[in-house]
């Protein structure tokens, strides 16, 4: 197992860990976890009116290549549409990050995350629109 | 060796492949045997004592000497006299044990720690520790007058499989076949359990020069399980000496001691250390400096130390699932319990008063002796049954340095764990697996044990390569690997060399080597057995000589009386064994007529219905 | 052959400990490698291989969670291998173990640790009751196999257990920490 260098400086620098407000409308909270690993990721993206990713965070706890996958998603779907965010892959992922086959699921459970948090902005936004 | 004559009377019923058990103790070590059913503790060094200091001495002309007299040449040659090796045993060269206060040279560059000594070509803990075993093994020979073949050594239980592989090599090269690698604490508390009788739950905390061990254990109709253990492999009494020595070097205001006065002090400290341990002051000469210490103050300066046992004792309480209140005892073990504090220490952490009713120096060896003897002696080996536990989780190198464990600490040996590989190339035909032991989260913070490449994978398309990695654990805590093609069920073993080891060409060498030096280890032991024989034809021959003294013809008491004392000179002065061979015949052939008297006395007293025992 | 098949017993989460420990040691004085013939390696290895299968067993079986874990393994979720387990997960409980992961990391960050300890008690008393939650829905397994709402429940309960093991974890490394 060769350990790609962007895991580790992910794993140890990680971006964008924090937390949004969970009450603001352009806010979407995705929650997923690895029960098996005993992994729980928290991914939030702020997202426009016009359907951008402002921002995003996170913040994950579990082993490094969770930790190292939430942190590379954060980064690619930043100024991305959400419609753009939701084709993003655990497949790439996983080869951003040269995950092993035994590490595969963290990148699937980052994918989760950004679908869950784009699916909880649509439903806020849907409350809203709602008369 | 001569048949007939006085030797035939004695007709000592040779006892033949002896057993014995080993502690290869940091401070010093011993060798112990079950005789006529009992464990005991056999003569190991000079004087008789059955400590033999684990110091080894390498001389300029190549020569090596052990135990007492070695520590009697530290002093003026530290670099070349080893003590407390077994610190470094399966260390690398950047371990933090070699940048400890201490007096010796080390070599770089190798992957494991290699001392520059006198004599030759460095030396490695582990040829080191060889000496020791070699020693104790011509010592319980020259005890039993025959080969001794088969040990029992005993081990920290929180050794990992560096440095228990390395104890096992150790072995080797001493001529043992190691029976089994067995736990301190789990030996003590055999001895203990034989010894008592006793059932239930025991805590057993050992406390030796250099390493300190806690185990618990369950005991029950003969079975000895350990429950859980933890430790410190580099904590012991050793360390008490250097906080004190450390004192002594500032009160000196010696910033750079030469590695003279370091051996020097630490001996004092050590001196001093066991000193305080009877008396409330003692006062410190070296040189011209003076330093009164009291026990006291001996106590604030190492209490760090002993509170450092304590998260482990808890941890192996927590482990087993106990609270100190559940135990039936605790045990103590190892010559640094003989400190009052560390006593106070652990009468407090376990809410007893601790037993030591067997000296906690000899207890380890005892235990040892009786786990070869009931591994070898088939008429016993019904009684007790040792169920040891793995100490320190195995796991795997996984992603960005994580560990992913594999056999979690604690469990009973043997035990066995898979692990599943898939190729993530396509075509890719090996894989790389790092093995580690210890309980961090981190690659970094554990002990790397191995690193393997598993090749020959058939080349197919990424993921379909599947192998399965089999981790098995023996008895001794030693791991072994195989792996499984698992789509063309092709399989290979794997030998796993630890990282901070030697490889079996090394020692491979390192036997041809001894055995350069084969010839002169054979006639010493020689020259001792004939030694031993010698008395006891001597013995036996002034038995002879007071009971049945009238059977002498006119004119032979006097050259035979001659000859039994030109015997006793030659065994005090013989430095060859065949001297004292060729006397041995000589009066062999002397004695004949008279001891044929001898016997055609016993056979008619026999026949008139008296034993021959009665005279 | 499962771990129950090793002692001759039923999968049944409910087992009498001292009997296990007992038959543990009857089996162990029968296989032992140590009670096998020196000289005789076949029979040697046949005795490592019986002795590891039971050391393997009596690890699982004579703990109350791994116990738990595997009888849900066989009933055919396994949470025991990385990625493995329920994929849904009701929200509030990985909000409540989000909650707790960042009161704890608060904790260490300020060096708490009266309060990582408080934390810690809490987790383990809610552990013991996810823990019997689960084993009530393992039990109705075993009396009535084709039950994949129980199933459900013993893997969403048994995702907690494990969560709340991960993080008494944390908190041990944190204790020793303060010491």
């Amino acid at each position: 197992m060769a350990y790609s260098d962007k895991v580790i400086d992910h794993t140890e620098n990680p971006r964008n860990v924090g937390t949004l407000d969970k009450e603001d409308p352009n806010v979407g909270t995705g929650l997923v976890g690895a029960p098996a690993c005993g992994d729980v990721m928290r991914l939030q993206l702020k997202i426009s009116d016009d359907g951008t990713i402002q921002d995003a965070k996170f913040k994950t706890f579990g082993c490094g290549s969770a930790i190292a996958s939430s942190s590379l998603v954060t980064e690619w779907v930043k100024g991305k549409t959400v419609d753009q965010a939701l084709t993003l892959s655990n497949k790439d992922v996983a080869r951003e990050l040269a995950l092993p086959p035994v590490k595969i699921h963290c990148s699937v459970l980052a994918e989760d995350a950004i679908k869950a948090a784009i699916a909880d902005f649509r439903k806020k936004r849907a409350a809203r629109q709602a008369p | 060796m001569a048949a007939g004559g006085l030797m035939q009377i004695h007709d000592p019923q040779k006892p033949r492949g002896f057993a014995v058990g080993i502690d290869l103790g940091t401070t010093h070590s011993l060798v112990a045997a079950v005789i006529e059913g009992k464990p005991r503790c056999l003569p190991a060094d000079v004087g008789g004592s059955v400590l033999l200091p684990s110091v080894v001495h390498y001389q300029a002309a190549g020569g090596v000497v052990v135990g007492k007299n070695a520590q009697a040449l530290a002093a003026d040659f530290p670099g070349d006299t080893l003590k407390s090796v077994k610190r470094f045993m399966g260390k690398g060269p950047d371990d933090p044990e070699t940048k400890r206060l201490g007096a010796y040279r080390f070599v770089g560059g190798k992957p494991v720690v290699r001392f520059d000594v006198a004599g030759g070509q460095p030396v490695t803990p582990v040829e080191v520790s060889g000496e020791i075993l070699r020693t104790l093994k011509r010592r319980a020979e020259g005890h039993f007058m025959a080969k001794v073949e088969q040990a029992v050594i005993t081990v920290p239980a929180y050794f990992d499989d560096a440095q228990r592989q390395a104890t096992k090599d150790a072995g080797r090269l001493a001529g043992l076949e190691v029976l089994r690698l067995l736990n301190e604490p789990t030996a003590a508390a055999l001895a203990y359990g034989l010894d008592k009788g006793s059932q239930g739950l025991f805590a057993v905390y050992d406390l030796g020069g250099g390493t300190f061990d806690v185990s618990i254990l369950k005991l029950v109709e003969g079975v000895f399980e350990v429950k859980s253990t933890g430790g410190d492999t580099a904590l012991g009494g050793d360390d008490f000496d250097r906080v004190l020595a450390e004192k002594f070097l500032a009160a000196m205001k010696l910033e750079a001691p030469t590695p003279s006065q370091v051996v020097q002090v630490l001996a004092v400290a050590r001196a001093a250390k066991e000193r305080l341990s009877v008396a409330d002051r003692v006062e410190v000469g070296l040189d011209d400096h003076r330093q009164v210490v009291t026990r006291a103050e001996l106590e604030e300066w190492i209490r760090p130390l002993v509170q450092k046992t304590g998260p482990a004792c808890r941890r192996a309480l927590k482990d087993a699932g106990l609270k100190p209140s559940d135990l039936d005892g605790v045990v103590l073990v190892g010559g640094s319990t003989r400190v009052p504090a560390v006593r106070r220490f652990v009468a407090e952490l376990f809410g007893r008063e601790p037993l030591a009713d067997i000296d906690p120096d000899q207890v380890v060896a005892l235990g040892a002796a009786i786990q070869a003897d009931l591994l070898t002696n088939s008429a016993r080996a019904d009684e007790v049954l040792l169920l040891d536990v793995l100490p320190l989780s195995l796991g795997l190198e996984t992603m960005g340095g994580v560990v992913e464990r594999l056999i979690p600490r604690n469990s009973t040996v043997p035990t066995a764990a898979a692990q599943l590989f898939t190729t993530f190339q396509d075509g890719q035909n090996a894989m790389d697996v790092h093995v580690v032991q210890g309980e961090r989260e981190l690659v970094a913070d554990c002990r790397s044990l191995a690193r393997f490449r598993l090749s020959g994978i058939p080349a197919l398309s990424a993921g379909m390569g599947r192998v399965e990695v089999r981790f098995q654990v023996d008895a001794d805590g030693i791991l072994a690997v195989s792996a499984k093609e698992l789509s063309t069920g092709v399989s290979q073993e794997i030998t796993v060399k630890p990282s901070h080891g030697l490889t079996d060409a090394e020692i491979e060498q390192m036997l041809l080597d001894s055995i350069e030096h084969a010839e002169e280890d054979v006639r010493a032991r020689f020259l001792r057995e004939q030694q031993v024989e010698a008395g006891r034809v001597l013995a036996d021959a002034r038995k002879q000589l007071a009971q049945n003294g009238d059977l002498f013809e006119p004119g032979e008491r006097a050259p035979f009386e001659a000859a039994l004392a030109e015997l006793e000179a030659l065994v005090r002065t013989a430095t060859d064994f065949q001297v004292l061979e060729t006397a041995l015949r000589a009066l062999d052939a002397q004695s004949r007529p008279f001891v044929e008297r001898v016997m055609n006395r016993a056979i008619a007293d026999a026949v008139s219905g008296h034993s021959v025992e009665e005279y | 052959m499962t771990h129950f098949d090793v002692f001759g017993l039923p999968p049944r989460y409910t087992l009498d400990a001292a009997d296990l420990e007992k038959r543990h040691r009857a089996l162990a004085l029968e296989w032992h490698p140590d009670r096998a013939a020196p000289s005789d390696a076949r029979a040697h290895r046949v005795a490592v291989e019986r002795t590891t299968a039971l050391n393997d067993a009596y690890r699982v079986l004579k703990d109350p969670i791994r116990r738990a874990f595997y009888l849900l393994a066989l009933a055919g979720v396994d949470l025991d291998h990385a990625g493995g387990g329920p994929r849904d997960l009701p929200i509030e409980m990985l909000e409540e173990v989000l909650e707790l992961r960042e009161a704890l990391a608060e904790a260490k960050t300020a060096k708490d640790f009266p309060r990582a300890r408080e934390l810690a008690a809490r987790v383990e008393a809610e552990r013991t009751g996810a823990l019997a939650a689960a084993v009530l829905c393992l039990e109705l397994v075993e009396t009535s196999p084709a039950n994949p709402v129980a199933v459900k429940k013993a893997s969403h309960q048994l995702s907690r257990v494990r969560y709340f093991t991960r993080f008494l974890e944390e908190a041990d490394a944190l204790e020793e920490e303060a010491l």
